[in-house]
């Protein structure tokens, strides 16, 4: 039994690797329904091909092969080519439509930022491409309205403090108060 | 690695990213058909023995047989490739959806509050250049609050000088804050 301890120096770092079951578990669940397809319709060609063939060659053949593999391994083989074939270049799709969706979701976030940047916190990022982007679109927007909701406080206290003839006895803690605010901007 | 310089744009994928992620594919499928193709190769590889009618049985047999026999192969190829593809699609897809955990954590963070790292990288990772705009945006963000925090600062700094023009000054700064938070909207 490994009774070995903890020490100081010792790093447990655990790292988990399904962080987003929607975005991979979503891809592992669509390509693995196109292998499941595949094999189904694998199994009921050779079952309707090889069966056949069996069954002819029980009732008409001369029996001149040794193994029932000589009589149906070349419509087998064709079958599980045409299996791997289809399933590979289906798969091949998937994964290319997968990486234009991300594409096409990180291109409206990354426009997002750099319009957040130039001080539109306001504009929908309205990112596209799969669920899974619409979704992190959604928490951009909820960031950038947060923060803009925090920089309009900002503004409309510095402003009031500005404008009007505060008393000296208020002035100060709203002044202390506008700076504690200000630090909660982008932390 | 934390992604701060700003640099000239990048692919969003890299090239060796997407090849393995289809070579690690190809190899289940491979994989799962040399499993389909033993199984029936097991099966139908046994020699046919005896004259006509025991020849002719054991075909005959073997047909009405047949149907379990790939009721079963395709289930562990089915099994064998999901499984795969399952494992590939966590192990591959993390390179992706790792950086967007980790920006809506930081995501999180910045909503709450809480004072909050750039979006870090570790090895392998893709979409760099999202993670880049999102910590361009967060430093530029902290830019403009420096500066107000040090308007502020200043004006407080010459009412240490003297009362008389000590509202006045902090009055301005209030003013060039007003001013600087307006190209928010």
């Amino acid at each position: 039994m490994n009774t070995t301890t903890p020490t100081p120096g010792t790093k447990f770092r655990r790292k988990i690797h399904y962080v987003n079951p929607r975005f991979q578990g979503g891809a592992a669940l669509v390509i693995s329904a196109v292998v499941a397809g595949g094999g189904v319709l694998f199994g009921w060609l050779v079952y309707r091909d090889v069966g056949k063939a069996l069954w002819e060659s029980a009732m008409h053949a001369h029996f001149t092969m040794d193994t029932p593999y000589e009589i149906v391994g070349n419509a087998l083989l064709m079958h599980l080519a045409g299996l791997s074939a289809a399933v590979t270049l289906l798969t091949l799709v998937i994964f290319l439509m997968l990486l234009k969706a991300v594409r096409i979701g990180v291109e409206h976030a990354i426009a997002s930022f750099r319009a957040s940047e130039e001080g539109d916190l306001s504009t929908p990022t309205e990112a596209g491409g799969s669920t899974e982007f619409r979704r992190f679109g959604e928490l951009v927007d909820l960031t950038r309205s947060n923060t803009l909701s925090r920089v309009a406080a900002l503004r409309d206290e510095a402003a009031s403090l500005a404008a009007c003839g505060t008393p000296d006895e208020s002035f100060r803690p709203r002044w202390e108060e506008l700076k504690r605010k200000m630090r909660e901007v982008a932390p | 690695m934390n992604v701060t310089a700003a640099s000239p744009p990048e692919p969003m994928f890299e090239r060796g990213y997407r090849l393995r992620f289809i070579a690690r594919l190809c190899l289940a499928f491979a994989a799962g058909a040399v499993a389909l193709y033993a199984i029936f190769y097991f099966v139908l590889s046994r020699p046919l023995t005896g004259d006509y009618s025991g020849v002719f049985h054991a075909l005959r047999n073997l047909s009405v047989f047949l149907r379990p026999v790939i009721a079963v192969a395709v289930l562990v190829y089915v099994l064998l490739v999901c499984g795969a593809i399952a494992s590939v699609c966590v192990y591959g897809l993390h390179k992706v959806a790792g950086p967007l955990y980790r920006m809506e954590r930081v995501m999180e963070e910045i909503r709450g509050g809480s004072p909050t790292r750039t979006v870090s990288f570790r090895e392998g990772d893709q979409i760099e250049p999202l993670a880049r705009a999102f910590n361009d945006w967060i430093g530029k963000l902290r830019q403009d609050r420096n500066r107000w925090t040090a308007a502020m600062e200043d004006a407080e700094r010459e009412c240490l000088q003297g009362d008389a023009t000590c509202r006045a000054r902090m009055e301005q700064a209030l003013r060039e804050i007003v001013a600087d938070t307006s190209r928010y909207r």
